[in-house]
């Protein structure tokens, strides 16, 4: 075991390393963060309300996380009554198996960007059972030619420089193409417009799933979601059961603290679905798959996530929007953007990853964290950061049974900050 | 013993071992930690105390540790090495010839800074004593790397200790010691009822009011612990001391201050040397960005890690304390 984990920390200092030397990752992400920076204040301007919403939203993800169970079993009813299909999957084995039965084999994938299937390594498992699954959101598709990992969760190839998108699309389509942002964009939509169109499954993940509705919300600017959901015959969205919300007004409360903690006003598109394509037009019967999908499956995956929310010190990590701010706050991020993390990114990352992954990838990203506590300043749910490290630590420290045996007996020993 | 867990940097095994032997992380001998005060004729008993947590005086150890680390590798994890590791784990307990590269210019600084927050306080008239050689390291060090068994029994050692010699109350210098007594023992520790003021709260309280004021004009950053302005929120106390010093210009790092501070890197610089430098690099840039040529700070291990990085750099990176003893003497 001791060589498990001496590998990963090894690896996760290499990947570091590397980025640390490359400037022109500093220089991008620099950029980035100058730009969200002023962004997010203008917005936060224009819209005040918004602290008064995350606090709210903060309460709601709070009730959410604790009833995730009956959550979970409404949205199934609702999505099954809106004859969409609903499954639940324990592991990421379990999802892997559940999706790859929808999708089948020798099937043509377009992807929309989610987490929840970069957790899962979703693209790689289809691909390897004999499909070909195209990433359809540009910083998705640029990480997937360049055959690496999302640096960002919202803007996966924020390390990217246009000249090296030129070359990469040159390459790829087999045709020369200018280093040019608006000639770049040009190229990927002329790239994969006619994949949209021959696409027999569409993935998606969601920002939000409402139980009361069985709906789930799609938050995007691309437009590439609407397509991926909209236009193959089959769509399956793969959910994290951290985004079931009661209501479909809490679910939008939800979304607006997430775009707008982006730097967002409101986003170009926000996607409601609730189920498979219908009409009703024809002498009043319900016929499906009009001009969107005729099949709707919903994948909500557990994989680690309830043994989560059973922790109290870190079950808070499961309240994460995924807006991304505080990404633009850590200053380790700064130096090595994602490779801080594994699938999951910066300090409270760690919490994440031990669940999803294992105690060995989890072990550097703890170890690495500054506990600086910058990210919960910025944070519109206010994940405390300090006190997660601490206890990540302490686990690491003591292992699992030893620390919940610590933490019952005795009090909050890690309550980290006086927020 | 669950402190040879796999998943735990065999370097903070090493600390943690130096902390059960001999009270400090490093295993230096109170007698040196407590050096800088001799000469101040300073009580070794009273109710108020000026608690160093032994900061300050550890840091040049620290600064010969971490290029020691630099040859281990990362996290002390690199296999080949390890055995220099384990040699390391000797340190602690033979000082003279393990820091026999400790430089003594470094020990002369740090040991100097310590003592000027001691004067700094007594021209302000604030009595206290001091625990010398017997005052125990705080033990922020095992709460920070999740070492909180050992935290706790260490707090109730110190906790006892000052029962013992009825303190009530500790002047503290530093953001972590401070966290300690503030926020963490009353936790850990039945009955823990030491009141602990930070330097600046003590000067701010200060009956008598003492003149400062600097000889020339001088435009100053100040670079906020994370610790002190966030957990402890006290980014508000170092600046209305400063507003009564005259002569000082106070330029803000622009976004990057008070609760928005950027961390100096110093929490990993055992772990990860190169990244901490590059942090400390980073930070080094915004505080020149406000157009003082002059940083402040408030932290043995800000200061250290941010001197190290302005090194060969126009920023000029300066204890909060030596700014006011600047200023004391200018009278």
């Amino acid at each position: 075991m001791g060589h498990r984990i001496g590998e990963a920390y090894r690896e996760n200092y290499e990947g570091m390393m590397r980025t640390l030397r490359n400037e022109k990752i500093a220089l991008a992400l620099g950029r980035a963060t100058a730009s969200y920076r002023e962004n997010l204040r203008k917005t936060l301007a224009k819209h005040p309300h918004t602290l008064a919403l995350a606090d709210e939203v903060r309460k709601i993800k709070e009730t959410s996380v604790e009833h995730w169970e009956s959550l979970l079993k409404q949205a199934m009813d609702n999505i099954a009554e809106n004859h969409g299909q609903a499954y639940f999957a324990r592991t990421a084995d379990d999802a892997r198996r559940m999706v790859a039965e929808i999708v089948g084999t020798k099937k043509l994938v377009v992807k929309s960007k989610s987490l929840t299937c970069e957790e899962l390594d979703l693209r790689q498992h289809l691909e390897k059972i004999g499909n070909v699954v195209w990433e359809t959101d540009l910083g998705e598709l640029i990480v997937q030619l360049l055959d690496e990992a999302p640096m960002h969760i919202v803007v996966p190839a924020l390390h990217v420089s246009k000249e090296d998108v030129a070359d990469l699309f040159s390459k790829a389509m087999g045709k020369r193409v200018e280093a040019d942002a608006e000639t770049e964009v040009a190229a990927a939509r002329e790239f994969l417009r006619q994949r949209f169109i021959e696409a027999d499954v569409g993935i998606s993940g969601a920002n939000v799933a409402s139980a009361d509705t069985g709906s789930i919300l799609i938050i995007e600017n691309e437009g590439n979601a609407r397509l991926v959901t909209g236009f193959p015959p089959v769509h399956v969205a793969v959910v994290g059961i951290e985004k079931l919300t009661p209501t479909l007004s809490d679910s939008f409360k939800i979304a607006e603290a997430t775009w707008r903690y982006d730097a967002y006003s409101a986003p170009s598109y926000l996607n409601l679905i609730s189920g498979p394509s219908k009409t009703g037009d024809i002498e009043k019967t319900t016929t499906y798959g009009a001009h969107g999908p005729k099949e709707m499956h919903v994948v909500f995956v557990d994989n680690g996530r309830s043994e989560l929310a059973k922790d109290p010190a870190l079950k808070e990590v499961l309240y994460c929007l995924r807006c991304g701010g505080c990404m633009y706050e850590c200053p380790v991020f700064a130096l090595v953007g994602g490779k801080f993390g594994y699938k999951y990114f910066i300090g409270y990352g760690a919490a994440w990853i031990a669940h999803v992954a294992n105690l060995a990838r989890a072990a550097p990203v703890a170890y690495t964290c500054l506990r600086c506590g910058r990210c919960t300043e910025r944070c519109p749910v206010k994940i405390d950061t300090e006190k997660v490290i601490s206890h990540m630590r302490s686990i690491l420290v003591r292992g699992y049974d030893r620390f919940a045996e610590l933490y019952t007996a005795g009090r909050d020993l890690t309550a980290g900050t006086s927020r | 013993m669950d402190r040879e867990s796999p998943y735990v940097p065999r370097v903070l095994r090493i600390l943690v071992e130096n902390m059960e032997k001999s009270n400090n992380p490093l295993g230096i001998a109170g007698s040196r930690l407590s050096s800088w005060a001799s000469g101040l004729d300073l009580p070794s008993s009273g109710q108020t105390l000026l608690y160093t947590g032994c900061e300050y005086q550890l840091i040049p150890y620290v600064l010969t540790l971490v290029e020691q680390i630099k040859k281990i590798g990362p996290f002390g994890y690199e296999s080949d090495l390890l055995k220099l590791a384990m040699g390391l784990r000797k340190i602690g307990f033979d000082a003279a010839s393990a820091f026999a590269t400790l430089t003594a210019k470094d020990e002369a600084y740090y040991n100097r800074v310590m003592r000027t927050h001691a004067e700094v306080l007594k021209k302000h008239g604030v009595d206290f004593a001091y625990l010398g050689e017997q005052e125990p390291y705080s033990g922020a060090l095992l709460y920070e790397f999740g070492f909180m068994e050992e935290f706790a029994q260490h707090a109730k050692k110190v906790s006892k200790l000052l029962k013992e010699r009825k303190v009530t109350r500790v002047i503290v210098t530093s953001p972590h010691v401070l966290e300690a007594f503030r926020i963490l023992y009353p936790r850990f520790v039945e009955d823990f009822d030491v009141e602990a003021l930070h330097f600046t709260e003590v000067l701010l309280a200060g009956k008598e009011k003492v003149g400062m004021a600097l000889r020339n004009p001088m435009e100053v950053t100040l670079h906020d612990p994370c610790h002190l302005a966030r957990t402890l929120n006290m980014a508000e106390q170092p600046r209305q001391v400063l507003s009564q010093v005259k002569n000082v210009i106070l330029k803000e790092v622009p976004y990057a201050n008070k609760r928005w501070t950027t961390c100096c890197g110093a929490p990993v610089e055992t772990l990860l040397p190169n990244l901490s430098e590059q942090l400390a690099a980073k930070r080094v840039e915004e505080l020149a960005s406000s157009g003082a040529d002059t940083a402040l700070t408030l932290c043995a291990f800000c200061l250290a890690n941010l001197r190290r990085a302005s090194s060969g750099r126009t920023l000029k990176v300066m204890d909060f304390a030596e700014l006011l003893q600047m200023a004391l003497e200018a009278q």
